[in-house]
């Protein structure tokens, strides 16, 4: 409680224009943010443009942050809005990204089934990659996923579960 | 909700395969928002304070109407402030005027940059700066032609802290180059990737130090460095990015009344001979001024 009581009030120097504050506030987020990007983009360059581009929108925008509302999922959701719009323009290595990026470490059936995953989160829906991503991958609780992703808990737990079931059965149709 | 371990661990070993460490990231974000913060500084002015958007909406009328009038009164104070910049010359005998922050175009003239501060605090002299025509100061501390295209060049001055070890990968220590003139020119040579000169004595102004050039390698992929970026120094405040392959820089190390100082003109390798000589005439024109 008294965590939050702290965030709030740096929240609130934040928007008020204390530079260092909004600092403190975004530093933690960084890391969580960027396997956000590499997640949805799977391409560490665009990935780190995302999180720098979110970021500059985070402080031109930190009075849009309602009062009361936490930081975390705020700026997650500028990331994910990030990572949309740098898809879209980022075709080339979005495709180039699906050959696998460290074949020796790994073993050949590992790399395979990693390759699959990849190409199965990719040819999901937006929504439900994000989903996804910000449960299975960043650990975030349901409640937290539904407010970055704008949906209600109940919408976001059967985005899940639709999402684990495409997974699942992209995986057993690659297996054979 | 986690029916399937195995398939999470999976999922989760397929992603990290797509998301390599970043140490760099928490720099690059802060340099771009430092960047972001001086550019809106002056381009925008600060934030609006968060209690006026909170007002009711009567007030918030009122208060928009009072906002309305100080943006009219400033608007005013800035226009006649920039007339009275366009039209200050440089009377024989008058102080030259400070060059102004932010980006802005530069008639023909003598300007003083200042005050730049050495490590102890103490202000450096002002140094004036002649430029011709078509030249603009950036933030107070640098002037620059033609940029943002292929022959952009620049004259800047810093008060060096630390240099990168490497510009390319420069993450990890960087080099703390003692308080000497000589020190500093021999570190410099050494950094690699950057084909310096040795350094030799030099006067600029009436003070002595080191002079060398060094450059960016002309074959680089600046997307390969860390974070994106070719890095040369910092100067305690922010860093002295390179802007591209090939860029050449030409560095006067001056002993400044005991402390040393950094004279930096740099030009791309799409300048021509002509755009060189008139870097070289900016720098010639450079005088100190207590």
């Amino acid at each position: 409680m008294a965590v939050e009581l702290a965030a709030m009030t740096l929240v609130q120097a934040a928007k008020s224009g204390d530079d260092l504050a909004f600092d403190v506030l975004l530093e933690p987020l960084l890391e969580p943010a960027y396997r956000l990007a590499c997640a949805m983009l799977h391409d560490h360059y665009a990935a780190e443009d995302a999180v720098q581009e979110a970021a500059l929108k985070a402080w031109r925008k930190l009075g849009h942050l309602r009062d009361g509302s936490e930081m975390r999922p705020w700026f997650l959701g500028i990331v994910a809005n990030e990572c949309r719009t740098t898809r879209r323009s980022r075709w080339s290595s979005v495709l180039k990204s699906l050959a696998p990026d460290k074949p020796v470490d790994e073993q050949a059936d590992t790399v395979l089934s990693g390759i699959e995953l990849r190409r199965a989160l990719l040819a999901m829906d937006s929504k439900k990659r994000l989903t996804l991503v910000l449960h299975w991958y960043l650990d975030l609780p349901l409640d937290e996923v539904a407010a970055i992703t704008g949906s209600s808990l109940h919408a976001a737990e059967s985005r899940l579960q639709r999402g684990i079931h495409e997974l699942r059965q992209r995986m057993e149709g690659h297996r054979g | 909700m986690d029916s399937d371990p195995k398939l999470r661990t999976e999922f989760r070993r397929a992603l990290d395969v797509v998301t390599p460490p970043a140490p760099w990231l928490r720099t690059t974000v802060k340099d771009a928002l430092r960047q972001e913060r001086r550019t809106r500084s002056w381009r925008m002015g600060p934030r609006l304070p968060m209690v006026l958007l909170r007002l009711p909406r009567f007030s918030q009328k009122m208060a928009a109407a009072a906002l309305m009038v100080i943006l009219a009164g400033a608007a005013v104070g800035l226009f006649l402030a920039a007339q009275r910049q366009a039209n200050q010359s440089v009377p024989a005998g008058l102080a030259p005027p400070e060059a102004p922050m932010g980006t802005q175009d530069l008639r023909a003239g003598t300007y003083a940059f200042g005050p730049l501060f050495d490590a102890s605090g103490k202000p450096f002299p002002k140094i004036l700066i002649t430029v011709p025509d078509g030249w603009n100061s950036y933030e107070g501390f640098a002037v620059q032609s033609l940029t943002g295209t292929p022959r952009e060049l620049a004259v800047s001055v810093w008060n060096v802290a630390d240099v990168y070890a490497n510009g390319c990968h420069w993450l990890g220590p960087m080099i703390h180059p003692g308080a000497t003139v000589d020190e500093l020119a021999a570190v410099l040579a050494a950094r690699p990737l950057r084909n310096a000169t040795a350094p030799v004595a030099v006067s600029v102004g009436g003070y002595h130090g080191k002079y060398l050039e060094w450059s960016v390698p002309a074959d680089i992929n600046f997307s390969d460095c860390n974070g994106s970026l070719f890095k040369s120094w910092n100067d305690g405040a922010g860093d002295r990015y390179q802007q591209g392959p090939g860029q050449v820089d030409r560095l006067w190390i001056l002993d400044v009344e005991g402390h040393r100082l950094v004279i930096d003109a740099t030009y791309m390798p799409g300048s021509t001979v002509q755009d060189r000589e008139e870097l070289a005439q900016v720098v010639n024109s450079i005088a100190f001024k207590r």
